[in-house]
């Protein structure tokens, strides 16, 4: 128990160690939250252009763009497309690092984020989209005020899933040079060379953050299949 | 009389399959042509091809004189002159009852808010509806969302309605209900185009009734001819079976 504490006074209270930690979980939850925006308003258009082309062939070049894209953001790792960012195209190192993982991690998390949009675009029932149309709306209007409305309810708790991945995903962001929470338990460690403790203290906060937005998603399903219920 | 529609050599096919083959008629200002015969005999298709909600693949449709298959025409516009209503309602069902009403006379006709809540209001009432206003369409039964659907599409005032068996998906003592608005609307005068199995209906409310078979328009004639002596062999067939 004695080496319990110590052990946290040295890597925690000791020159106020505790702020790389705090710094750090607050630079990880600005990143996770804004390439989490990001991902969603380029996910759905992204979702928008491809499916517009499957329902009416129209948007042919666009489609081929997204879906280069696509296979490419998915296909290679996200630390490697940080790095391409920090080190090769925002060169000028006025940049805030922040700036560059959000961008990063929201153009990822944009490919993800299209397929989940787009599965719950199809899972609309095509009547509906007949239904907008036979009115005399417009295709957009019918997308805007008809089915992406109810797709964005199909597909909510799946959004929420990837907010809970992106979280994780955003610790390779120390690779440029961003001090996020596991940088900060990094630099902890280098000057304590206690490995144990700052490496658990960052897991336990990943795990604490997880299971909390986790539990909020669950009680979202809850309420989303209630309102199905009670509305028939 | 008024042509309102001109359907000249229309054609659809699906792959290889013929679904309409070569149909020409004339739909007037106030007819009630009601469409009858087999599954797969091509009236909902050509039901669908009148406001082009299917395209079809050779042969012309002049809704009031202008030619709606020209790829140069503005769908949008004709389609809010053409109401439709479908076998399962396709309410909306993320709004309410007067949101399903309201959102397409403000976003096409650009109609007032208040405008259209009244409207909506005044056809709901016709209905029996309004204490229903502010529900959700999956709170209806299916005959009060039928009802629904088809003032949704008056909210528009159309110049015709095309009907896609709108009591099919219909539990059987929930039909005489919509067939009620139908009937009103035909007192009216509204032109109607009714794919229906609802020989009833047709026999007492179409001045058309038509025989789609194969593609084509089999036979047609005033209701009292159509059920009481068809010189056509397979409607006489197919009316054995159904009546």
């Amino acid at each position: 128990m004695d080496k319990i504490i110590k052990a946290l006074q040295l890597n925690l209270i000791k020159d106020n160690r505790y702020i790389y930690i705090l710094d750090g979980l607050k630079n990880t939850m600005i990143i996770t939250l804004f390439a989490t925006i990001l991902g969603i308003v380029f996910g759905l258009i992204i979702a928008l252009i491809r499916t517009t082309y499957d329902n009416t062939k129209r948007l042919k070049i666009l489609n081929a763009i997204c879906q280069v894209y696509i296979t490419v953001i998915r296909g290679t790792p996200v630390v490697i497309q940080l790095m391409i960012l920090f080190f090769c195209i925002f060169t000028s190192r006025n940049t805030s690092g922040v700036m560059i993982a959000i961008i990063g991690f929201g153009l990822n998390s944009s490919a993800y984020v299209a397929e989940i949009f787009r599965s719950g675009l199809m899972s609309i029932d095509q009547g509906q989209m007949e239904a907008g149309r036979s009115l005399g709306m417009t295709y957009l209007d019918t997308m805007r005020f008809i089915i992406v409305p109810q797709a964005f309810k199909v597909v909510l708790p799946a959004l929420c899933n990837e907010f809970i991945v992106l979280i994780k995903e955003t610790s390779v962001a120390g690779y440029v040079a961003v001090q996020d929470l596991t940088k900060g338990g990094d630099i902890i460690r280098s000057r304590t060379y206690d490995a144990w403790t700052p490496l658990l203290i960052v897991a336990g906060i990943y795990l604490l953050l997880t299971c909390i937005f986790s539990a909020f998603v669950k009680k979202l399903e809850v309420k989303l299949r209630r309102n199905e219920r009670t509305a028939g | 009389m008024e042509k309102l529609l001109e359907i000249k050599d229309l054609c659809k096919s699906f792959g290889d399959h013929l679904v309409l083959d070569t149909i020409t008629t004339d739909i007037y200002k106030g007819d009630v042509l009601c469409l009858v015969g087999p599954s797969g005999g091509g009236k909902s298709t050509f039901l669908r091809t009148l406001n082009l909600l299917e395209v079809p693949t050779s042969g012309k449709i002049y809704f009031e004189g202008t030619d709606i298959t020209d790829s140069k025409i503005n769908i949008d516009r004709i389609r809010k002159k053409i109401g439709m209503v479908f076998q399962h309602f396709n309410l909306f069902p993320h709004l309410t009852i007067l949101e399903n009403m309201t959102l397409a006379p403000k976003k096409v006709l650009n109609i007032s808010e208040s405008d259209a809540t009244n409207k909506a209001k005044e056809l709901l009432n016709r209905v029996g509806l309004i204490d229903k206003k502010d529900t959700y369409p999956n709170m209806l039964s299916g005959g009060q969302k039928q009802r629904v659907a088809i003032v949704r599409s008056l909210m528009m005032s159309p110049d015709v309605m095309l009907f896609d068996e709108p009591t099919s998906a219909l539990d059987p003592e929930m039909v005489g209900e919509v067939l009620d608005v139908m009937k009103e609307l035909a007192k009216e005068k509204m032109t109607m185009v009714v794919v229906t199995h609802e020989m009833g209906f047709a026999r007492e409310v179409a001045n058309r009734v038509a025989f789609l078979d194969e593609g084509k328009f089999a036979y047609e004639s005033s209701p009292d001819k159509f059920f009481k002596n068809p010189e056509n062999e397979r409607l006489q067939s197919f009316l054995s079976k159904v009546l």
